[in-house]
Order: C-alpha cells, then structure tokens, then sequence
C-alpha cells in the first residue's frame, strides 16, 4: 500500500521519501536531494537539451555517460526501470559525485503512475 | 543525437577547437553492405597517447568551462547500441582520425538526418578551413573540395551568403536531393 503524501507548497519531496515505493537504491549516497521534476527518456542528447535542474530522471539507459549527463544537469537522482541494471564502473562514478541510482522492475510509465500517486 | 548528420557537426566541432585547418568528411552509406561508415579526419593539434586513452570517458574533457564532455562518449555508445563499431586514431601536432561504423539495419540506428546542412554549417563557420566531403551509396557518389570552390571565387570569401546559397544547391543537387 502506497501512502499518498499531501504536496505542501514550497516543499519538494526528497528522494529519500519515495524508497517505500517499488524501487531500491543500489548506492550509498545522501538521498536528502530534493525531487524538483521528473524526466522520462532514453536519447541521452534530448534529455541533455530538455531535462531540467532537480530531477529525477527515468531511463532504461545504463551506460557511464547516463551519469555524465545527470551530473551535467544535476539532477535529484537517476531511476533504471524495467530491470535495467548498470555496471559497477557507473555506480562507482556516480556515488562519488553523490547521485542516488535506484533500480526498479517497473517500466517508467507504472512507476510515473506511483510517483504521482505518491504526491509528486 | 537523433540525427547522424548532428553527431558529425558535434566532432567537426572538436576539430575546430583543435584548430584543425583540413578536414575530411567521409560518408558511405551501403545497404549491400549493411552499414553506414563515417569517417573524421582532421590536421588538427591531435592528443597524446595519454589523453586519447581516456577521451571516450565523459568525465573527461579539455575543456576549462565544464567538466564534462559528451561528444566522443555519444558517438561511440550510440554506434556500438547498433552493434557497430568505434575507432579513434589520433597523434600530437598531425591531427586526429575518429570512425564510425554503425549496422545500417539495426533498430537503434539514428537516421541519417541533413547532410546538406551539416557541411554548410561548418563551411559558413569560418572561411579559412578547408573541407575534402565524400559521400556514397550503393548508386552513386559525391565529392567536394573546398578548395576547389575557393579557387574559382578567386579573393570572394567563401562564406559570403550568396555564395553559401549557391554551394547549398549544388551540394543538394550532388546529393540527389
């Protein structure tokens, strides 16, 4: 069961409050970063020129240059949907610039869906 | 990049700020063969054994305004997801090689995008640099040089716009468009 969490104004919700959904967090980082937008995509040009600052990127991508990108934008943390899973070389990397990877079954639609339930 | 055409003006980009003043653009785009190759060449200020090593890594950049650079990074993921392949060739003071062969049929592989485009770009940037394109399928072929089109104009800058309109039509015209 989902806890619907009442959206204050001028609070963002932090990434640390989203791991009661159906996810996990695969490094240990700091997950108090808050979630300031979501972004769904794969072509890591487009979501170099679109995605914005705070967050939370969605992609099935799982490369090293996934976390160049979320470090170039900075983003609240990065979510590898249905089953996606990166290498040790990309989680190293990203725990050392303090980026929150989570990994998660779901494909990004479904769990797009928990996120809004969720008060995103 | 969405477009093969936008990845090539990404590494002609780089030869630029190699101060690169030859550059030559290589196409073949082959459905016998089922690939399309892209080839870089530029008489830029190259890299040492040391920085070529590490220039597919993102977090590695001669750039000073950011420390991240995507440029090489993408194009080499983006042909590999095609299960294509990555080569970059490169020596200090001579210039730099980078090809690209992505597997033409592959779901993954990005269309080719404006050609046309993309040379003009470059052509307009800066008149001084000189560009050698070659671009072929399975039916025909098509060369460029600047330097032959700078040797009709005589002392009229190549990037002037009426001249630039010009070469874009017989570029298209080349390019069976």
């Amino acid at each position: 069961m989902i806890r619907y969490v009442e959206s204050r104004e001028g609070e963002n919700m932090k990434v640390n409050q989203i791991l009661q959904l159906p996810l996990e967090l695969i490094n240990d980082v700091n997950c108090e970063e808050e979630i300031r937008d979501v972004y769904i995509g794969d072509l890591l040009s487009v979501v170099m020129a679109h995605g914005k600052e705070g967050a939370l990127w969605l992609t099935v991508q799982k490369h090293l240059n996934v976390v160049a990108v979320a470090e170039l934008l900075d983003f609240a943390g990065i979510v590898f949907v249905q089953g996606s899973y990166p290498d040790e070389e990309t989680i190293q990397k990203a725990t050392e610039l303090q980026i929150p990877l989570l990994v998660s079954s779901k494909d990004a639609f479904a769990l797009a869906k928990d996120l809004i339930m969720l008060g995103l | 990049m969405q477009e093969i055409a936008m990845t090539i003006l990404d590494i002609i980009q780089n030869s630029l700020r190699a101060q690169a003043m030859q550059i030559q653009l290589w196409i073949k785009d082959s459905i016998k063969d089922n690939m399309i190759h892209i080839e870089i060449c530029d008489n830029g200020c190259g890299m040492s054994l040391e920085t070529l090593q590490q220039v597919t890594n993102p977090f590695f950049t001669t750039r000073t305004t950011r420390s991240i650079g995507l440029g090489i990074p993408l194009f080499k993921e983006s042909v590999e997801a095609t299960g294509g392949s990555f080569q970059i060739d490169s020596r200090l003071q001579k210039g730099t090689k980078i090809i690209g062969e992505y597997v033409k049929n592959h779901i993954d592989t990005p269309p080719m995008g404006n050609l046309v485009d993309t040379m003009i770009t470059c052509i307009q940037f800066d008149a001084k640099v000189n560009y050698c394109f070659h671009y072929q399928n399975d039916d025909w072929a098509f060369d460029m040089n600047t330097e032959d089109v700078k040797a009709l104009l005589d002392d009229v800058p190549i990037n002037q716009p009426e001249i630039i309109l010009w070469l874009k039509d017989y570029i298209k015209e080349g390019m069976h468009q």
